[in-house]
Parts: structure tokens; C-alpha cells; sequence
């Protein structure tokens, strides 16, 4: 079992979408889709006196940023990061209404973040985000599932996830597609597992 | 030594208190191997107070700390995540109990390659998986003195370059990194790219052997050694 922590405005989730769909796809896997409140900061501005730790956290937010978009461009997916990162709240909360496929929603979300820089913590984006890919919005409880993202979130976090994308399988928790090497191990193992006990 | 250019293909900034170097020296090595290249591999010596606070641990418990909740969190999942891949690599790599000075050691790096530069690897291997067993005293000359020669190198004269041509090297090396955006280790310079992370081996292969093909995406690679 697969479980996957994802957060929407993300950039390491951005882009390691298309890459654990083809992952998932690879092994016939159906993942479990969690949503879960990743920490984004803005790339702090250069200030004319910095502090030693103030240039650090800087040269290193710029370097992460630089890196996201020169593999968007390998990639060819289009990026923008928005001045400051949005929350997300909302949008995740929807994903809790779409427990068995939330696929289109992801996608449509993630193009909404990532290209227009939409708000998916507006009720009229999210909601029309949902219209977009055929459910009615009205039928998302989203008082409740705000409510849950929060248990969800401090269960994440207590669990070890501090970030997203996060995979969780047999017990270990794997920050970002980096791991996909080890991950894809780990599947195979199981499937063998289950497999022999399947005779 | 200017920190961006040099007459090998790649340069690689390493510091051996640093546990994601050290589960990066192996697959860089195995890279340099395949390739039959040699890397430029150079000291950052960290100033992790400067960006995840301080903490000093006694019989494994921490006793000072100015780091925030968030910070060890992160930092937790780092250690973990370093530990595992070090154990797929054979290597007990155990939790820090201070911040240490590394800069002795990482001047050995340096005197390695002016002087025995093929022996490089010997000197990781004699300093790297026992420092992260916590059994070497990377503070101490002698300590190191002594890791040269297990490797190989003849350590005579190293105190004195440390203290003074080596010292300049590193210091003036050092004081170049912040400004050129080379923050982290292992830091991988090659083809006018500044990558932090052994998460881009791939990609650093891909660069130095022709760009052929599709870039491929980061990943830790795993083989039955590693």
C-alpha cells in the first residue's frame, strides 16, 4: 500500500506528479491520495545588510527555486511561481471528497497553482476547479473536511511527514521522487510478498 | 583557487561533518570511476549554526538548543534519511553529539590532492565511516596526521599547511562560496550549473557525457552496493 502526501503548491509535488503517475502506472498501484499543509516561503528579498544566516536561508530559497524551474523546463511543464505561495487549504480539503479518483482534480489544481497562480484557498476557484473536471461543488462538505485536514495533518506530522511530495510504504516515509529508485524496490518486494502468499 | 572554475569537468564541494556528503561520497566516486574523469573535489566547511541554529547533545539527549520545532523536524527526517542510505552502503552512520570544526580535515582534502591525489579515496574511507561511528576526533592534528597515513599520504608537513597555505586556501576558498550562490554539500559545479544535492548524479552524468537524449530527473540510484 501506497499512501501519498501531497500539497498544491508545492513545487517538489508539482514536479513530481507526472513522474509518480508513471511510477504508479508502472506497477498497476492505486495509491491513497492524502492532502497535507506543506511550509512554503517566499524567496526572501536581498537586503542592502544581511546577517550571515539571513544571506545563507536567501542564496539557498534562490537556489531551490532555480533548480524547480531548470527541471520544469526538462520537464516541459510551464512554472510560475507566485510571489508569495498561497494556501491551499481549500483545495486540499476537496481532495477529501474525491477519495477514488482524484486525478483530474490534482491535474486541473495543480495547472490552476502553478500557471495562472490561482487562489485555491478561494471558494470560487475551488469551486470552479471542480465543475471543471464534472463534480457538482455543492455536494463538498468543506467545513467538514477542513476539519479533517487538521487531523490529518497533525497525523501526518506526528508520523514523520514534514513535507511534500511524501511516500509512505512499509513503514518508511520518503520526502520527494528522489527516493523513486528505493520506492519502486519497495513495490516490487511487496508485490513478490504478496504474490508468493497468493500462491 | 577561484570556487567556480577549474581544469577538471566537475567540481565537488564536500565537508566531512556533513552526513549527506558522506552518503554521497560513494556514488560520486563510483560516477568519477565509470566515466574515467578525474572530479575536483573541494572543502565547504559549514557554518550550520548560521542556518539550523545550534544544539549540543550529552549521552544523546539534548541539552542546549536554539533550533525551532520545525527545524528538527526537518532535521530529524534528514538524519533518518541519511542513516538508511548509509546502511544500504554498509555504513553505520550515527547522530552528532556537537557541531564540529571540520576544517582540518577538509584541509586534508586538499593536501591529498596536491600531493597524493589518486589516494583520495583511501582518505574518505579512513575518515568519513569512522567519524560517523563517532570514533575520530576531527579536531585533533594528530587524529588526522594519522588518517593520511593510514591512507597512504605522507602527513609530513600537513600541520604546517594547515596552519598556514593550506588555512589560506580553505579561508579564501570559503569566503567566495556565499556570494556565488554555493551554499550546501555535496555541491556539484559543472557546465556553469551549480547543483546542491547527490539528487542530481543523474543529471551531472547526462552534462558530462554529451547532454544525449532526454535530462533525465533526480534520483538517489541504488545498486546491490549501494
Amino acid at each position: 500500500m501506497l499512501k501519498i502526501y501531497l500539497d498544491f503548491k508545492s513545487p517538489m509535488f508539482y514536479l513530481a506528479y507526472k513522474p509518480t503517475l508513471a511510477m504508479i502506472e508502472r506497477h498497476q498501484m492505486v495509491p491513497e491520495w492524502i492532502p497535507f499543509r506543506s511550509i512554503q516561503e517566499p524567496v526572501p528579498l536581498r537586503l542592502a545588510e544581511e546577517t550571515k544566516t539571513q544571506t545563507h536561508l536567501r542564496i539557498r530559497a534562490e537556489a531551490r527555486l532555480k533548480t524547480h524551474l531548470m527541471y520544469a523546463e526538462y520537464q516541459k511543464l510551464p512554472m510560475k511561481f507566485p510571489p508569495v505561495p498561497g494556501e491551499t487549504d481549500l483545495a486540499l480539503a476537496a481532495l477529501l471528497h474525491l477519495q477514488t479518483d482524484p486525478g483530474n482534480f490534482i491535474q486541473a489544481a495543480l495547472e490552476a497553482y502553478w500557471i495562472k497562480n490561482a487562489d485555491l484557498n478561494s471558494f470560487e476557484v475551488v469551486s470552479s476547479i471542480l465543475s471543471d473536471v464534472g463534480i457538482d461543488p455543492a455536494q463538498c462538505d468543506f467545513a467538514t473536511y477542513l476539519t479533517e485536514l487538521e487531523a490529518i495533518q497533525k497525523d501526518a506530522w506526528d508520523g514523520g511527514v514534514v513535507d511534500a511530495p511524501a511516500y509512505v510504504i512499509g513503514g518508511q516515509v520518503f520526502i520527494g521522487r528522489e527516493h523513486f529508485p528505493w520506492i519502486e524496490s519497495l513495490i516490487v518486494a511487496q508485490k513478490r510478498v504478496a504474490s508468493s502468499l497468493s500462491g | 583557487m577561484k570556487a567556480l572554475e577549474s581544469e577538471e569537468q566537475l567540481i565537488v564541494y564536500v565537508d566531512i561533518k556533513s552526513p549527506y556528503a558522506f552518503v554521497a561520497i560513494r556514488p560520486t566516486l563510483e560516477l568519477e570511476a565509470s566515466l574515467g574523469i578525474r572530479f575536483d573535489w573541494r572543502p565547504l566547511t559549514l557554518d550550520i549554526p548560521s542556518y539550523l541554529g545550534s544544539a549540543k547533545k550529552v549521552d544523546g539527549k539534548v541539552v542546549e538548543s536554539t533550533r525551532s520545532e520545525v527545524q528538527w523536524r526537518f532535521l530529524k527526517y534528514g538524519y533518518r534519511d541519511a542513516r538508511r542510505y548509509a546502511e544500504r552502503q554498509g555504513y553505520i552512520l550515527k547522530g552528532t553529539e556537537k557541531i564540529w570544526d571540520s576544517s582540518i580535515a577538509n584541509i586534508g582534502i586538499l593536501w591529498v590532492v596536491r600531493n597524493n591525489r589518486d589516494l583520495l579515496k583511501n582518505y574518505f574511507e579512513v575518515v568519513y565511516p569512522p567519524f560517523w561511528r563517532r570514533e575520530l576526533d576531527i579536531e585533533d592534528f594528530q587524529v588526522v596526521e594519522n588518517c593520511l597515513e593510514l591512507a597512504g599520504v605522507d602527513s609530513k608537513g600537513f600541520r604546517d599547511f594547515c596552519q598556514h597555505e593550506g588555512r589560506k586556501i580553505h579561508d579564501n576558498l570559503q569566503a567566495q562560496l556565499h556570494p556565488l550562490g554555493i551554499f550546501g554539500v555535496p555541491t556539484y559545479v559543472v557546465r556553469g550549473k551549480i547543483l546542491f544535492g547527490r539528487e542530481h548524479l543523474p543529471l551531472v552524468r547526462w552534462l558530462l557525457t554529451g547532454s544525449r537524449g532526454q535530462a533525465p530527473d533526480i534520483a538517489y540510484e541504488i545498486s546491490d552496493s549501494v
